[in-house]
């Protein structure tokens, strides 16, 4: 099969945890979930907590084992974690012991050994995330914020094939959230990123996804494919245009509709 | 009338309340004026003899004598020559074995069973194994430092390695990391911090295994000073001894507070945020 750089196929995939401990039975997490995207789209998988978002994004990284069916970036299948599908974590994951420069560079360092060939890609996006100036500095004197727009730069300096963000804003407050979105926005269009996101934040979901999946609940399947085309570019210039269009109230609503019946469902499973 | 001088504020005591930086050092400071003076005045008031309980002042002046006079010098490098070699090999034992059992969990099923029980077991009850083997020589007294730490140093390395967050892991992995490349340059690269800090605490213990050691056998180092004196019930040399290996410990403890200070300055504490 011949596939475009930067293209993400998941087919049927399923997760089963085994529960071989006592206090954990045998469980189906995901169930036969299926998903595409081309080369510059942004996915986001949406839905309650527990509903295997995560598990999926992880699949795809190669973190988590696959239980049935396959998972194809650029054409090759997932068999583990590797270069070509970097990974933006929630929680905070610059190397203490690295300076922002030297976080940046990290991938290009490990994967090449030619050392200081790298220096313009890294320059790029210490521009691009507006962290020149701290460039000398240690995680450990950065806000939230910056250490987050670290890690993005981190991973989109290996250049990878697809960018993987789990809740990468989740820890961080509303403005600087916002701020993110923007600058994560304008960074993979340019340079054409795939990127596949889980969030649990419905305006986060329409303002950056191309196309959203959104998860019920267990078992973990895609209820609802969701494209918000309305508005076209119109939707990313600010926070403000977005919630400006009517269509945007109408998307956000059902959303949150789908996702009450999600949550009453789940109330009811463990009833 | 007259008004006493601006004085420091009083100390209050509240629950967490932190403390100056003068204020520290002020009440660090009276508490051993107070504890040295205590002794001076119980040593000086005639509650005891005066040679089975010398005065602070005697036992500073004893040891002045023992390295002016009685090439003290030579028995403080035999003792931290000891400990520095049974240290070294302890270590270079237990770092590998750590890491691996701190990374790995089942390297950690294997050894685990085999290493924890010997944490129990007293090394000075490995005396007289050690004697009919090794000898009364220096192979011995260091074979029993080392026996003193190493179980220690293998639990607590592997502790700290798995502590390492699974994120960073990751994280690496995901950026194209072999597990090489995640064992040494993540794993080990962040226990780093720690390990300075393991072996600065376990460098005390090893330190007060140091007068055991010495008390077999011996004819150098500062517990055979203090056994020789004890046998001519030269009090005030004994307490130099204890003394001296005091400040040798604090020392040594001051040097690896400063390595960890000085290699890892990320790791500092910090009031300033960008």
């Amino acid at each position: 099969m011949s596939a475009e750089f930067g293209e993400l196929h998941v087919e049927s995939v399923s997760k089963r945890y085994s529960g071989n401990r006592r206090n954990a039975p045998p469980r189906l997490a995901l169930d036969s979930v299926s998903f595409d995207l081309s080369r510059g789209g942004v996915g986001v998988l949406l839905g309650p907590s527990g509903c295997g978002k995560s598990t999926l994004l992880r699949m795809v990284a190669g973190l988590e084992t696959i239980s049935e069916g396959r998972i194809t970036v650029s054409g090759r299948e997932v068999t583990g974690p590797g270069r070509d599908r970097g990974m933006v974590f929630q929680t905070y994951t610059s190397f203490p012991w690295l300076t922002v420069e030297e976080n940046v560079a990290y991938g290009l360092r490990i994967n090449s050994s030619a050392t200081g060939r790298h220096g313009g890609v890294v320059d790029y996006f210490l521009e691009r995330i507006g962290l020149a100036p701290f460039r000398k500095a240690y995680p450990d004197e950065l806000s939230g914020g910056m250490r987050q727009r670290v890690a993005i730069a981190r991973a989109l300096a290996n250049q990878p094939d697809i960018l993987l963000m789990d809740e990468p804003f989740g820890a961080l407050d509303p403005e600087t959230r916002w701020q993110m979105q923007e600058l994560v926005l304008g960074i993979v269009h340019k340079e054409r990123m795939t990127v596949l996101m889980v969030t649990h934040d419905i305006e986060e979901a329409i303002f950056m996804g191309d196309r959203i999946a959104f998860f019920s609940h267990g078992p973990g399947r895609v209820r609802e494919l969701i494209e918000p085309t309305f508005g076209g570019d119109e939707r990313r210039l600010d926070k403000a245009a977005l919630k400006a269009i009517p269509d945007y109230g109408v998307m956000e609503s059902r959303i949150l509709q789908m996702m009450r019946e999600e949550g009453a469902a789940a109330r009811a499973q463990t009833a | 009338m007259l008004r006493p001088p601006t004085r420091t504020k009083p100390v209050r005591i509240a629950f967490q309340r932190p403390v100056s930086v003068t204020q520290r050092i002020l009440l660090g400071t009276a508490a051993w004026v107070m504890f040295l003076g205590l002794w001076q005045y119980a040593a000086t008031a005639d509650l005891a003899p005066q040679r089975l309980f010398p005065p602070p002042t005697q036992v500073i002046a004893t040891l002045e004598t023992l390295f002016l006079e009685q090439g003290f010098h030579a028995d403080v490098l035999a003792s931290l020559r000891r400990v520095g070699i049974s240290f070294l090999v302890a270590f270079a034992f237990a770092l590998p074995l750590g890491v691996l059992m701190g990374a790995f969990p089942v390297v950690a099923a294997f050894f685990n069973p085999l290493v924890s029980p010997f944490r129990y077991l007293p090394a000075p009850a490995f005396i007289p194994l050690l004697l009919m083997w090794l000898g009364a020589g220096d192979t011995q007294k260091i074979a029993l430092l080392f026996l003193g730490v190493v179980w220690f140093l293998v639990t607590l390395i592997a502790d700290h390695v798995r502590s390492v967050r699974m994120e960073l892991i990751e994280t690496a992995l995901t950026l194209g990391a072999s597990t090489r490349q995640v064992l040494i340059g993540v794993v080990f690269r962040a226990s780093l911090p720690g390990l300075v800090d393991i072996t600065r605490q376990m460098l005390a213990v090893s330190w007060t295994y140091l007068i055991i050691a010495e008390i077999v056998a011996t004819t150098d180092g500062i517990g055979a000073m203090i056994m020789r004196a004890r046998r001519f019930v030269r009090v005030d040399e004994v307490m130099a001894g204890i003394v001296m290996i005091g400040i040798l410990g604090l020392l040594l403890d001051l040097l690896f507070r400063f390595l960890h200070w000085a290699l890892f300055p990320y790791a500092r504490q910090r009031s300033r945020k960008l």
